[in-house]
């Protein structure tokens, strides 16, 4: 069947057309928007910072600040005790006089007081945090110890003063924010020789048990991000052990927790994206006053674990602190 | 006031009826081409990881086929509706459709219960896009309307899940963390989206399909370039040849917008939009388009060619048959494997026994998809040399 030539169109009913095509696609743009928004707010999600010490938090800084929607767990793996700064005599040559002493005073390394102090510290760093990005756990009451979590023969293993497999604790010590924010979730699976099975049962235990823990057990799991290691590219070099191990135990296991990621250098090959941290948090933790005062969060509670203070590089990866961070994503594909 | 002379305006032209101009054969021969691919890949008893479709932020190939068939089908449409739209068959071919999705969500899952009935699927995508496709007609009916129609879906796509990524934990879209999983579950409702809401998003829900709707918009624009280089051709007597530089031209553009809508939410502080099927992303929609304007520039070379030589029409019939049936084929074949993969009695499916029994040389796969190639390939010949077409 022929059809006919249809008559031309008024320019005006043209123009009407396209008007009311631009309408309903800024409708479904506008709308699609607002219900994401409203959904995200409305549901929120679980975010684990997988640190294999309490003093890594800020290699991650830029996934955790400023989402309000957010529950944020800070999983602890060690409790950090093989620090020489518990050493008196290292302690004698990290403090300085405007750091805060640390709480206990530790008597060694290895020690209870030791894993004490560095859990006060990480307590007090994010206290600190938390009063100029509100949206950061900060307001901790007294821990709950939590019974023994299965494991696997083997899989959960201390090795101390050569002795292995001399302690396996698999329970673990939980501050939970009074004001709903997050907690802090403290394993004590050994500083210096944390495995990556280690941290793969710390990970699936702190997921499969969110109830026992007495963390959000209700809200999705929206990510994993693992703290910096490097050993292999052209940024700040880190190849200590207990972050290998944390990074292998998100490279190598899908736990199916939203967005598995962890801390790199920017020309690792597998980085997938960048996130930079505000410079307000950057001075909030890193702040020095003009007289050498240790105003920032992270230079004031975890001053006397190092000679000077932990500073921050601004611009490039040569530190280990850095305000551009990049990450590798693993299971996303 | 200047005075005019009154001038008699001539007698307006009779209305001029024209030849009916040849099918363009290339649509079908590509549409063919897919098909094969399509049954081929249906019919596989057991789908290598690599192959089967990504979990999410990748592309494996049997992502491909569909996104190919919605830009053909995109092509399709502009051919039919370059004259104008009739809105009855329109709208009674989109009830088809959704209905047709319904029932076949229904068979698929095995289930008809209507508190967990899954109202998307690709038959009810198939259906927006015809839907749309027909309304933008309204808009426009050439190929300079269209790319700017697929221009502005590409902005809109790129704009809202960039906004929404930049919600997630870093930025990064995840089955966790999407504007599919807001916006069709708030639509739609949980249970009546791909895996009751548990996957976190659809395929084949709303925001898919407004990239799915690039792929039609596409499409259009190609079929539009091809219909207007056509009658370019034929004003000037230069043949086929006439469309392959717009039809390049236009398969570079595509690239070129790819290339884009990736790295553009970079520039906004956001990260790159990588091209996957799963959010159906205007990258991917773009590459897909892309080649698949390449394929159709390739196909017009070789059939649409005012002569065929007799080999070519003989090797060439089985495809063009498949692509004058190719929502038959393609939905036929997806529903049929749906239902002979089943497992039978908690044991192996029908297609896994009948394939094991007639294996030929110890290959129950290869001669399985021969077998399912042979009997589309023959009924689609069989209902073209009667000319019966599955038009819903």
């Amino acid at each position: 069947m022929t059809r006919l030539n249809p008559a031309p169109r008024p320019r005006w009913l043209t123009a009407a057309a396209w008007a009311a095509f631009a309408l309903v696609l800024g409708s479904i743009v506008l709308g699609g928007i607002t219900i994401t928004r409203s959904h995200a707010a409305d549901t929120g999600g679980v975010v684990l910072a997988v640190l294999p010490h309490p003093d890594d938090e800020f290699q991650v800084w830029s996934m955790l600040e400023d989402r309000p929607s957010d529950y944020k767990v800070f999983l602890v793996m060690t409790r950090g005790e093989n620090t020489g700064s518990c050493d008196p005599a290292g302690y004698a040559q990290a403090v300085e006089p405007d750091e805060p002493a640390p709480n206990p005073m530790p008597t060694g390394r290895g020690t209870l007081e030791c894993a004490r102090a560095r859990m006060n510290s990480l307590l007090g760093y994010l206290s600190d945090m938390s009063r100029s990005d509100p949206t950061i756990p900060g307001d901790f009451g007294d821990p709950i110890q939590t019974n023994p979590f299965p494991a696997e023969p083997g899989t959960v293993c201390r090795t101390v003063d050569g002795v292995e497999c001399a302690i396996q604790n698999t329970s673990a010590e939980v501050w939970v924010d009074r004001q709903n924010r997050g907690a802090v979730v403290s394993f004590d699976l050994g500083d210096g020789d944390l495995t990556e099975a280690e941290a793969t049962w710390a990970i699936t235990t702190t997921l499969a048990n969110r109830a026992a823990l007495g963390i959000d057990s209700t809200s999705p799991p929206l990510a994993l991000v693992g703290a910096f290691a490097n050993t292999s590219y052209d940024c700040f070099p880190y190849p200590h052990p207990d972050h290998v191990a944390v990074q292998k135990a998100l490279w190598d296991t899908d736990y199916g927790a939203g967005l598995q990621a962890a801390a790199t250098c920017a020309n690792d090959p597998d980085e997938a994206f960048e996130r930079t941290v505000s410079d307000e948090s950057v001075t909030a933790a890193f702040q020095i006053g003009p007289n050498g005062e240790r105003l920032g969060a992270h230079v004031s509670n975890y001053g006397w674990l190092f000679p000077q203070y932990y500073q921050i590089d601004r611009t490039g990866q040569n530190l280990l602190f850095t305000q551009h961070q990049y990450f590798w994503t693993r299971f996303n594909e | 006031m200047t005075e005019t002379t009154a001038v008699q305006a001539p007698p307006a032209p009779a209305p001029t009826r024209r030849a009916p101009s040849p099918r363009i054969a290339s649509l079908d021969l590509v549409r063919g081409v897919m098909l094969i691919a399509s049954v081929g890949v249906n019919s596989l008893i057991v789908t290598p990881e690599w192959f089967d479709h990504a979990r999410w932020e990748s592309v494996h190939p049997i992502d491909v086929i569909f996104p190919v068939f919605v830009t053909l089908s995109g092509c399709g449409l502009a051919f039919a509706m370059h004259r104008g739209v009739k809105i009855a068959p329109l709208a009674r071919r989109v009830v088809i459709l959704l209905a047709a999705g319904l029932l076949y969500n229904a068979v698929v899952s095995n289930t008809w219960d209507i508190g967990t009935w899954r109202v998307t699927g690709v038959l009810q995508l198939y259906a927006l896009l015809v839907a749309a496709v027909g309304v933008l007609h309204f808009v426009t009916r050439t190929w300079v309307g269209w790319a700017v129609i697929t221009a502005s879906l590409v902005v809109a796509q790129v704009v809202l899940l960039s906004v929404s990524a930049s919600q997630c934990v870093g930025g990064v879209l995840t089955r966790a963390c999407n504007p599919s999983g807001a916006v069709d579950t708030v639509v739609l409702g949980a249970y009546h989206i791909y895996q009751l809401g548990a996957a976190g998003h659809d395929p084949e829900g709303l925001v898919a399909a407004l990239g799915a709707l690039i792929s039609a918009s596409a499409g259009a624009t190609v079929g539009h370039l091809i219909l207007t280089t056509r009658r370019t051709s034929i004003e000037k007597s230069r043949g086929v040849s006439g469309a392959v530089l717009p039809l390049l031209a236009a398969a570079a553009a595509f690239a070129g917008l790819a290339l884009l809508a990736w790295a553009a939410p970079g520039w906004f502080g956001g990260e790159a939009l990588p091209a996957f099927k799963r959010l159906w992303t205007a990258p991917f929609a773009l590459s897909i388009a892309s080649a698949t304007t390449i394929a159709l520039l390739l196909g017009h070379l070789l059939v649409d060619r005012p002569s065929r030589s007799r080999v070519l029409a003989v090797v060439s019939y089985p495809l063009l048959a498949l692509g004058r049936n190719s929502l038959l084929v393609y939905f036929g074949s997806h529903a049929l494997m749906s239902i002979l993969q089943r497992p039978i009695d908690g044991g192996p499916s029908l297609s896994a026994r009948i394939s094991s029994a007639i294996a030929i040389g110890g290959h129950p796969q290869a001669t399985w998809t021969a077998l399912l190639l042979l009997f589309w390939i023959g009924l689609a010949c069989l209902l073209h040399r009667h000319r019966i077409y599955l038009r819903p």
